[in-house]
């Protein structure tokens, strides 16, 4: 939500980069005890959408509306005096437990999808925020276990893997079960198709699948797949997503999903997929 | 010695069954189509050269935001902000800002 208006400013992109510490956390479903105390001793507003500054040891610096985000960026910074040895409590060993990190041996697949055709865009010059919004690419991630790598590695695509990828990225894959999936794996090539209905309506999806899967000695190397065809659920209920504008028109669009292994070691990689919003949903999530 | 009855039904017996084979396969494959008319409303196949092109458009790295290097929690954060001496921007929700859309 918002990525696509904060950061189109390439100059925000850069002093935020450069001149802060950036985070990102869901603290409407779960935060460690420790954090929350800290969310407090900022001052923090709590509720939904917020970009917030702070100090390490924990100083709020309230951002100001200001004519631009580049201007209440400046004025963070221009209030901000760094603090000698700031006191930062380490996480409990049972806050520590409950980080919802990729679990030991799991890969990381990036998800990233697109509306292709069938959406109505707004005007970019009249309407410079919705516009924006609409054309944002969606963003999730999505773990592999161990041995599904292995049954990749032999050519199979694992039933687990396939439930997870068809209802854990469930911002496409909306729907607790399809009707008919079919994947395989062939010297490598990956292709097939899955499509999914409502039993109530018209909601679902149709998607050609195609890709490419390698391994060396056990190791996923390699993981790109598309999926792309016909999407259409009026009933999408997210915040921000551009699916929801493509919702919206009830209409059937034409949408793209790439999946790309990730460096699992990446911060970006380190955020829980969306469907683990709770430290007790992955277990549920990683063994559908 | 075979009745010549016999003899051209021995003939005929083949063709006949081939017939019956035939129509019967046509059909199945007729009920097929009409399956895949039902289920597949006609959007084109994805191929390779479509793939290649949209998984290199539908790429994180290229998204302007992940240029940040976006700590996954407010302790490392916190941490990391101490060592370098810069202030933490931090942003929340009920969503995520690196979820979804």
């Amino acid at each position: 939500m918002g990525r696509a208006l904060i950061f189109s400013d390439p100059k925000v992109v850069e002093l935020v980069r450069t001149q802060f510490v950036a985070c990102a956390v869901r603290t409407g479903w779960y935060l460690a005890p420790e954090e929350k105390e800290f969310l407090k001793q900022i001052n923090h507003p709590g509720g939904t959408f917020r970009m917030y500054a702070c100090t390490a040891g924990g100083k709020g610096l309230p951002i100001v509306r200001s004519k631009s985000r580049l201007a209440e960026l400046e004025a963070v910074l221009d209030n901000f005096e760094p603090e000698p040895n700031p006191k930062i409590l380490a996480l409990s060993a049972e806050s520590e437990s409950l980080e919802m990190r990729p679990p030991a041996d799991t890969e990381v697949l990036y998800v990233v999808w697109n509306v292709l055709d069938g959406m109505e865009l707004l005007p970019l010059d009249k309407h410079p925020v919705y516009g924006k919004l609409q054309r944002e690419a969606g963003f999730d991630r999505l773990w592999v276990r161990k041995d599904e790598v292995q049954a990749l590695a032999r050519g199979e695509f694992p039933e687990s893997l396939k439930k997870r990828m068809f209802t854990g990225v469930h911002q496409v894959f909306f729907l607790p079960e399809w009707k008919k999936l079919v994947v395989t794996i062939e010297d490598g090539r990956l292709s097939g198709s899955v499509h999914a209905q409502a039993e109530s309506g018209k909601n679902g999806y149709q998607m050609d699948l195609l890709g490419a899967v390698e391994t060396n000695q056990g190791k996923l190397t390699r993981f790109d797949m598309v999926a792309k065809g016909t999407w259409r659920n009026d009933q999408v209920s997210a915040y921000g997503s551009n699916l929801t504008w493509a919702g919206k028109g009830d209409r059937e669009v034409t949408l793209a999903v790439s999946f790309t292994l990730a460096d699992r070691n990446d911060l970006l990689a380190q955020t829980p997929p969306s469907a683990v919003n709770v430290p007790q949903a992955m277990d549920r999530y990683i063994n559908p | 010695m075979y009745s010549p009855r016999y003899i051209v039904w021995c003939l005929a017996l083949p063709l006949l069954m081939s017939a019956v084979a035939g129509v019967a396969t046509n059909r199945s494959s007729a009920d097929d189509k009409s399956v895949e008319k039902k289920t597949e409303p006609g959007h084109a196949k994805l191929t390779t050269g479509e793939f290649e092109k949209l998984h290199k458009q539908l790429q994180i790295k290229d998204q302007p935001w992940a240029a940040i290097s976006w700590q996954p929690s407010i302790t490392e954060a916190r941490k990391l902000a101490a060592k370098e001496n810069k202030p933490i921007l931090l942003f929340t929700g009920n969503g995520h800002l690196l979820a979804c859309g």
